[in-house]
Order: structure tokens, then sequence, then C-alpha cells
């Protein structure tokens, strides 16, 4: 965790166009020599973005998902201003997943 | 069933309060945390903050059917479907209550995770590749929506659903598994902790080696500065520079809001496509997005290390586009409402699935194949934003990445509980009509995109 190394890492990222980008770089972090907390760039997506994305996508998946539950649930538990219209999104989803 | 189902095709859908209820229940959920969030992951590191708010998340989404059952005791037996007890208004009233207290629940959770992404790619990833780092996470924010869409229905069918919750949330144990065992922690956080250590005696709880997390100790809401220079939402504010990011950020979460709750009834209700396309053509745009995140990150990325552009005139140019090209779509979908339009292909699986229903029962008001073009377009479209005003807020408050997305989102999350409120009285209001709603969310676009390209800075501010 404690990584000393800066730098980029150029073969492991397929965006890479770093090359250039390093002279901004040091212009930009000019002032705070060595952040301890920057990663190189790989480890930056393995360790940082893909645990985000995975935490993101759960997060929107948990939310959504009662767009879709809430039709059983009106129904059984008797939520009256719910039964209409909102059958739609089950029957939709139900003719297509399945 | 399957005469329940044309049933269900003839009558004229139209959104009902209910869904809205519960959506903006999770909303007030979601903005309250946006602040406390943002600055707590600038203090405390995205890691803990995010780890505690998933599995906080996780568990009231776990927890929702036993809330709803404890709602429900005392009066009648509860899974009968057909309640026929006296109170049964009473305890439907009451399980209401439940779920929407669950709602929020929810959201309180999720609310600390956009502020710690935003956190947690300013402290650890290289400047020069932050907006596509951020693309990326949102991809899987709209993957989200796509999951989401596809299995609940699959689970619900399998195991009902409490069965779909228990699902959702168990979900969370493996994530924070996965989340604790490579996300790290903020060196910067580290040492501050441990010279408070060192100061006051008396705790000695970190050692600096040791790098567990405790997953139970709470983010205390409102931090105070120790060392680093503390960047509150007052002086945010004062700087003209974050009233730009403000500007995009409503404008942008009405219309996500928008589309999010309206999109499968204006296919179905305006458009006139039978159900099952209007699934499949709601669920295209989110693809869409997902890959225009990581598209847009890149671009942007590109175009300031390679290009060699200027930051600002990145991030406002990729902002005019997110906002410019769906108002322009918008504005024709308002205003094309008479006759069919041209054969508009290639639009993926939307496209092809609205040609095969062209000749349905309905006379649909607009060509349906060019309303879904129209829409994915201007979904698609606005997932540029992220590499837009999202990554202008690293460039503006690089030290404080994580207050500044939760106050600009507060106003974003205030705009979008107005979106999913507002489109239904619009659209009720205007019997069943969307042109208005169009009109407005564009105008809304296009005073973003202004008072963006106007006050947006390419600099460290803050």
């Amino acid at each position: 965790m404690k990584r000393a190394e800066r730098g980029f890492d150029l073969e492991g990222f397929f965006f890479s166009v770093s090359l250039k980008k390093k002279k901004i770089e040091k212009s930009k972090t000019k002032n705070q020599p060595l952040d301890p907390d920057l990663l190189p760039l790989r480890s930056a997506f393995t360790r940082v973005v893909a645990p985000l994305a995975a935490a993101l996508c759960l997060c929107n998946a948990d939310r959504i998902c009662l767009a879709v539950a809430i039709v059983p649930m009106a129904a059984e538990l008797g939520w009256k201003p719910a039964t209409q219209g909102e059958e739609i999104s089950v029957f939709f989803f139900e003719k297509v997943f399945f | 069933m399957n005469e329940k189902k044309s049933q269900q095709q003839k009558q004229k859908i139209k959104q009902p309060p209910l869904l809205g209820l519960v959506q903006s229940a999770f909303l007030f959920g979601y903005a309250a945390t946006q602040l406390v969030g943002g600055a707590a992951a600038d203090r405390f590191g995205g890691r803990r903050v995010l780890g505690l708010g998933i599995a906080f998340f996780s568990l009231a989404q776990l927890a929702t059917p036993a809330l709803l059952a404890a709602a429900a005791a005392g009066s009648s037996s509860f899974p009968s479907s057909s309640s026929s007890s006296l109170s049964a208004a009473a305890v439907s009233s009451r399980t209401l209550a439940a779920a929407l207290l669950a709602r929020a629940a929810v959201g309180l959770g999720e609310g600390v995770a956009l502020p710690s992404m935003s956190s947690l790619v300013a402290r650890h990833v290289p400047p020069s590749s932050r907006a596509t780092a951020l693309g990326a996470s949102f991809s899987g924010f709209h993957c989200g929506n796509l999951l989401g869409l596809a299995l609940s229905p699959v689970l619900l069918a399998r195991m009902g659903w409490r069965g779909m919750f228990a699902f959702f949330g168990a979900a969370g144990a493996p994530l924070l598994l996965f989340w604790f065992s490579l996300v790290p922690e903020s060196e910067r956080v580290k040492r501050e902790r441990r010279r408070n250590s060192t100061s006051t005696s008396s705790t000695s709880t970190s050692t600096p080696s040791s790098c567990s997390t405790s997953t139970s100790s709470p983010p205390p809401p409102p931090p105070q500065p120790p060392t680093t220079p503390k960047v509150t939402p007052r002086a945010l504010l004062s700087s003209r520079h974050t009233w730009a990011i403000i500007a995009a950020n409503v404008a942008n979460h009405w219309g996500y809001f928008v589309y999010l709750s309206w999109l499968p009834s204006y296919f179905h209700g305006a458009v006139g496509l039978d159900l099952a396309t209007s699934a499949a053509a709601s669920l295209g745009p989110w693809l869409l997005m997902a890959v225009g995140s990581s598209a847009s990150g890149a671009l942007a990325d590109w175009l300031v290390g390679v290009e060699k552009w200027p930051v600002r005139r990145v991030r406002v140019t990729l902002q005019l586009v997110a906002f410019l090209v769906p108002a322009a779509a918008l504005v024709t979908l308002a205003l094309v409402g008479g006759g069919g339009g041209g054969g508009v292909g290639s639009v993926g699986v939307g496209a092809k699935a609205a040609a095969l229903t062209t000749a349905s029962s309905k006379t649909p008001s607009l060509h349906p194949a060019l309303a879904i073009a129209l829409v994915a377009t201007a979904l698609g479209t606005t997932s540029l934003g992220q590499a837009g005003f999202v990554a202008n807020m690293a460039d503006v408050a690089p030290k404080a990445a994580g207050s500044m997305f939760g106050l600009c989102n507060t106003f974003g999350s205030a705009a979008g509980i107005a979106g999913v409120v507002g489109a239904g009285a619009i659209v009720q209001a205007t019997g069943g009509s969307f042109a208005p709603l169009f009109l407005l969310t564009a105008g809304l676009y296009c005073v973003g995109a202004a008072v963006f390209a106007r006050f947006a800075s390419g600099e460290a501010v803050f």
C-alpha cells in the first residue's frame, strides 16, 4: 500500500495515451511533491475504479429493483393507488426475459 | 394471465403516484447524506465511508421485508393475499409507511456512494486519468440499472419480493469483502490519525501499520479540521465556479430522473409501443449511457493529454454537447407529435424490436423507431456530462472533491425529486401529453449549458 514508485504503467492500460501526460502531471503536482495517495495508473484502476464500479452497480440495482417489485408488493399489501399503472413494468420484464 | 395482460394493454396507462412517492422517499434519504458523506470521505477516506455505506444500504435492503412484516403484525395475518380483515386500510397504510422508511434508509446508505467516488478518484487516480476513472465508475453505475431491471423480474418470479430484497441485500456481503480487500486507505488520512493519536495520548487506538478498519464504527458527521485546510460548503458556495457545476448538476439530474421514472410510460402510452418493446426500448438508452460514460472519460483525458486542450475548454465543450444535443432531441420529440417519421434504423435492439411491432393495434403518434432513436440519442449524449461537470468538480476542488460532489449533488438530488414529482404533475395536467415536459427539460438543459459555459473553471480554486 505504501508505494513509493511514481510514474506510469504504460503497458497495462488500454486507453493509454500517457506518454505526453507526464509533463502535465508534473506541472500540476508541483506544489505538493510526491502525493503519497496517488497510485500508479494500473493499480488505481484495479484497486479503486473496479471496486467503485461494482459498488455503484449494486447501488443502482438496489434502487431500481423496487420499480419492478412494487407491483406484487402493492397487490399483496393493499397499497391502493398503485395497482393500475405499475403493472406495466412487471409485464414488460416478464415478457422480455422469459 | 394473458387476459390480464391484454386488459392492461387496453388501458391508457399512466404512471400512478405511488411509485413516485416511493422513489422520492428514497431520494430524500439519498439527498440527506450527500454533504455529510462527501465531507466524511474527504476526511476519513472513501474506503471507510463507502464501505460503511454499502453495509448500511445492504442491511436496509435485507431488512425491508422484516420491517414490513413488523408493521403489518398485530392486526391481521400477513401473507394472505386477499386481505379480508376489518382494518385492512390501516394495515396497508402502515406497511406503506414502513416501505417508505425502508427506502429512505437505503437512500441514506447510497447517498455516500457518489461523493466517496469523487473523493477516492481525486485522491488516488493520477489527474491525467481522472475523467477516464470517473467514466468507468459511472459505467458501473448505469450497468446497475440494467442489472436490476434484468434480474429483479427473474428473482420475483422465483422467490417473490421478499426473496428479491434478501438477494440484493445479501449481495452486499461479497461486495464488502471485495471492497475492503482492494481499496487502499489514504496515506494522508492515516498520517493524520497517527498524529492525533500521538497528541492525545489517552486514546492510543491505531498503530500505523494495522489497516483493520472496524466496519461498525460510524462516520462522525461533521468533520473538524486537524491539519488539512478545511473547505467548508460555504466557502465552496462563494465561488461562481461552484455555481456553474451546480447549474449543470441540477439540469442533468432533472433530466435523468425524468427519464428514469417516465421512459416506459412514455414509450407505451405516448408512442404506442407494446409492453415488451417498450421494455426493450427503455433498456437500450441505459446501455448506451454505460458505454457513453466510459467513452467520454477517455475522450476527455485524451483531449487534455494528447491534444493539449486547456481543461476548461474540454469540460465546457463536452458539457455543451451533453446538454444541447439532448435538448435538440427533446424539442424534436415534442414538435414531431403528428405523423410517422422516416425509417430510422440502427438503434440496436430497440429499433429492431420496434420494427417488428410497428404494425401494432395502436396508431402511433410518432414513428416508434424515430422516438426510440431520439430518446437514445438524448440519454447517450447526456452521459458525456460525466467528463464535463462531474470531472470538473475534481478540477476545481481537488482536495475537497468529496465535499464538492456532495454539495452539488444535494442540489442535484433536490432537482431529481422535483423531476420525479413534477413530471407526473405536468403529464397529468396536460392530459397525458409529454410535449410540455420535454420542452421544459430542453429549456433546463439550455440554461444549465449556458451557465456552465459562462462560469466553469479549469483551474484548482480550493
